[in-house]
């Protein structure tokens, strides 16, 4: 699977493959959006107000998962010197930054109706804003450093430092108290959600990391594109 | 339309705009992917034009020598 990523394949990607991709993405999205808007039920505490959390999950995970992937690339391109995998970490970034101000102002409109603030200072919601910072800071240390190098070395740093936040992150519910109610799904055990509400979830869930899929591979093609350029740019 | 598919039982104010944002970062985040694409590609294309267009031009052109070639035989 690593196979396909090298960057010589990743140029046989073409348009019509991604609208292929991008046409199932709709279709799921579209089945996704009915469940959660329209077929599952309301809550019987929080009411509507918990259709938010079909679009803010999926969000967050793909924020902390992105992150994750940021981190081992990082580690890997320092360490091993795997040359494709800063392209991989920068190519995820803007996905990840994208789903974490997704989870952050999505969680703050459902915070209103359930928790009556739009923001607390408390350990989830503030380690998902430490979060987005390392995200904004990774990204713009590609864009404001210009060699590429010095850029790929203090981005990995950024990337290895930011992933310590993931664990305070995923067990902030658990070390403190927090207004954030703890994980309703977790790898390890049943989830507790009925299925009425799972199904939309799940869906929704399969519609973002479609998406983030097919973000990933055109933001990669352009990466080993701009990569390709400037190399023989230099070679001139 | 029923107009409590968009009050939602007076939480359409908190879960519209979840959703709407949602929907439109993702789409401006795709919209700027897709346009990054084309210019890299087209700055490749027409400034060190070479690999994958030559590719698909040889592979047809073997093609067409390979239909040459069987209708000689027959």
């Amino acid at each position: 699977m690593l196979k396909s990523l090298f960057p010589n394949k990743i140029l046989s990607l073409t348009n019509a493959k991604i609208n292929v991709l991008v046409a199932f993405l709709i279709a799921v999205l579209i089945i996704g959006l009915l469940y959660s808007l329209i077929i599952s039920p309301a809550d019987y505490i929080q009411g509507d107000s918990v259709r938010i959390m079909y679009v803010h999950v999926p969000a967050s995970f793909i924020a902390l998962v992105c992150f994750g992937l940021i981190g081992v690339a990082s580690i890997c391109n320092l360490v091993f010197k795997i040359k494709f995998m800063p392209l991989l970490a920068k190519s995820l970034a803007p996905i990840g930054c994208t789903f974490t101000l997704i989870s952050i102002v999505t969680g703050s409109l459902w915070g209103k109706p359930t928790w009556g603030t739009w923001w607390v200072w408390d350990a989830r919601l503030t380690s998902m804003l430490v979060l987005l910072i390392f995200y904004i800071t990774y990204i713009l240390t590609w864009k404001v450093i210009d060699n590429f190098e010095k850029a790929n070395k203090i981005s990995s740093i950024i990337g290895i430092l930011g992933s310590f936040n993931l664990p305070v992150i995923k067990y902030s519910v658990d070390w403190w108290n927090t207004l954030h109610q703890p994980s309703s799904i977790t790898l390890t055990s049943m989830p507790t959600i009925h299925h009425t509400m799972l199904i939309p979830l799940v869906i929704m869930f399969l519609g973002m990391i479609m998406y983030s899929v097919i973000i990933f591979l055109i933001r990669y093609k352009t990466e080993v594109i701009k990569l390709k350029i400037n190399k023989k740019k230099n070679f001139k | 339309m029923n107009l409590e598919f968009f009050i939602l039982g007076g939480y359409g104010q908190f879960v519209w705009p979840a959703f709407v944002f949602s929907f439109v970062s993702c789409t401006v985040l795709f919209i700027k992917a897709k346009k990054e694409l084309k210019i890299q590609e087209k700055v490749y294309l027409t400034e060190y034009a070479e690999p994958l267009t030559i590719k698909i031009e040889t592979a047809g052109e073997k093609k067409i020598i390979k239909k040459v070639l069987s209708g000689n035989t027959i």
